[in-house]
């Protein structure tokens, strides 16, 4: 897919299906996953991953959720019954390690798309935020949000190239 | 029964493998969540095949792609990666790997994939 702005939206919502369908078909996930035009105020802003593009386009895909979001799919993608009970200590990596593949998996599929337009772009490892009301600082106008809901919450993807 | 060695940073993806390859009757013999430590590995246990992510912290997959080549050129490597350029892929190729796996991918993708290499 050539990527502009106008379906990085299509590309997030694409790509959360694929994620769930592809690489866990046996959990039968709910794959209705809508676009809503905005992040609902109540919704508490407790979790952001972050990855950069390096190369050809820089930048950063930013993903926010609240916590309960991000334990619920967490939980869910990775048995949570067999983990082991999260502390401070480990809660970070946990959400790290299965909500951050996610968004892994997705800023993979950007950099392809950047790829045609910018030249070669890689992504970094994840880097996780856990906080309350967090605000990420991005060049706003270079900026695109994409809210969805699915069976997990509500996920606010920010993509910011300049 | 083949011994593999995988190589990921996420829990997430060396869990889906793990299981995949279990129930295929492969034995995991060890995980790795970076480069180096997938070297120490290899080094250490000797597996049949490698499943090899890219993107991570320490040392990245391309470069540990390398160290295990000079240790054993005819290592059997797969690449999972969420990375997919040509560029990226034909490096991997060049370097020897036996597959690239582009993520997010099917179970049966994998197994063709080891099924071959092996």
């Amino acid at each position: 897919m050539k990527l502009c702005r106008d379906n990085y939206n299509q590309l997030i919502q694409q790509s959360f299906k694929e994620i769930l369908n592809l690489m866990f078909p046996e959990k039968h996930f709910n794959t209705d996953i809508r676009i809503i035009e905005e992040y609902p105020a109540g919704e508490s802003r407790e979790v952001a991953i972050i990855i950069q593009f390096v190369g050809g386009i820089e930048g950063k895909i930013i993903l926010v959720c609240s916590y309960k979001t991000a334990i619920k799919i967490s939980g869910t993608l990775t048995n949570v019954d067999e983990e082991e009970p999260l502390t401070a200590e480990t809660e970070k990596e946990y959400i790290k390690n299965s909500l951050g593949e996610v968004i892994n998996i997705i800023a993979g599929k950007f950099a392809y798309g950047f790829q045609e337009d910018y030249g070669m772009t890689t992504i970094s490892t994840p880097a996780i935020i856990l906080g309350q009301d967090i605000t990420v600082s991005v060049y706003e106008e270079a900026a695109v949000y994409t809210n969805i809901e699915t069976q997990f919450g509500i996920f606010q993807f920010i993509i910011s190239v300049l | 029964m083949s011994k593999v060695l995988i190589v990921d940073d996420s829990k997430l993806i060396r869990n889906i493998i793990k299981n995949e390859l279990t129930k295929s009757g492969h034995q995991i013999v060890a995980e790795a969540v970076n480069g180096l430590e997938g070297v120490k590995y290899f080094q250490e246990l000797s597996p049949d095949l490698v499943t090899m992510d890219i993107t991570m912290d320490g040392m990245d997959g391309i470069a540990a792609i390398k160290k295990i080549k000079q240790l054993k050129k005819d290592a059997k490597i797969i690449v999972i990666s969420a990375l997919g350029h040509d560029e990226i892929i034909n490096e991997a190729i060049d370097l020897g790997v036996m597959d690239f796996i582009v993520k997010p991918f099917e179970a049966e993708r994998l197994i063709t994939a080891v099924k071959k290499a092996l």
